[in-house]
């Protein structure tokens, strides 16, 4: 059983660190047309990259912490960490994320000039308040920019939101199922990490 | 008709590659790019103080090296800027 976790928590932080590594190229592409164009829109959308990058990076801490339980018995402590039930666990990244995307979003609108969509995070945040829940406001603001892209007809940039919407969706779960919350918690990781790995891999692959 | 904006990066590339396709004039440059004429103005200015753009003796336009490599990678990145929702 503990082999089992191991290779689970081995598992999660290779995708973990792929899924940083692969914001973070992101972030260093979007940096690139930025110092051509100037466009402070690209800016705001490759730092949202970058705190997606820093959050995985934290995430993938958290596994490491889970592993080193899993090997050694004993448990990890750093300072970024709480201890829920002996597992480690870190507040920071839904922070980083919701950031990151407040950023991205922020970033496409000013560049495409939607002002209309841009306003529209308004009521979603005022709802997600009121549900009073960090994932549903992320849920919310990802349906946004979903039906935006649906409009556009952008497979990639629906593919990305919708994992990172199921991503959301299984942590949201997660914490409302104190019993399976770390297994809920674990595959909304993965999700989350999986969907700038796929991103890049869909733009990679059409570039052959 | 809905008017279709696009994202600075894509009216830059436009304006390269309408250049590296033989448009040597702001007027040309603005017909072929779809840019008003002013606005096409000021970006090629703006992409001459850049160094991307340079004027010739005959005031026509050209792409120097740097314009060259500039308008290769944001073709390069097209493909990224579209997925990640930047109209182009």
């Amino acid at each position: 059983m503990e082999t089992l976790k191991a290779v689970i928590e081995l598992a999660l932080i290779y995708l973990g660190s792929v899924g940083a590594a692969s914001s973070y190229y992101i972030f260093c592409k979007l940096k690139e047309i930025y110092d051509i164009t100037d466009d402070v829109g690209v800016e705001l959308t490759a730092w949202g990259f970058m705190l997606m990058a820093f959050g995985l990076l934290i995430e993938t801490l958290v596994h490491v912490a889970h592993l080193y339980k899993a090997v050694y018995g004993s448990t990890l402590n750093l300072p970024l960490f709480i201890n829920i039930h002996g597992n480690a666990f870190s507040p920071l990244p839904p922070a980083l994320f919701l950031m990151a995307y407040t950023l991205y979003f922020s970033g496409v609108y000013v560049s495409n000039k939607l002002g209309r969509l841009a306003l529209s995070l308004a009521p979603a945040t005022l709802l997600a308040g009121i549900l009073g829940e960090i994932n549903s406001l992320m849920i919310l603001m990802l349906l946004l920019a979903f039906i935006y892209s649906f409009e556009n007809k952008n497979k990639k940039f629906l593919t990305f939101f919708s994992i990172l919407i199921l991503s959301h969706l299984a942590a949201m779960v997660g914490i409302l199922n104190a019993r399976n919350m770390f297994e809920f918690l674990k595959l909304a990781f993965a999700l989350r990490s999986l969907a700038p790995t796929v991103l890049l891999y869909m733009v990679m692959r059409r570039k052959g | 008709m809905r008017k279709r904006y696009r994202s600075i990066a894509g009216i830059i590339y436009d304006i390269l590659n309408c250049i590296e396709k033989g448009s040597d004039t702001v007027t040309s440059v603005s017909t072929c790019a779809n840019l008003p004429y002013d606005r096409a103005k000021s970006l090629i200015e703006k992409l001459i103080e850049k160094g991307f753009i340079e004027k010739s003796q005959s005031n026509k336009l050209y792409l120097t090296d740097k314009g060259k490599a500039v308008e290769k990678k944001l073709g390069e990145l097209r493909d990224l800027m579209e997925a990640l929702g930047f109209k182009l």
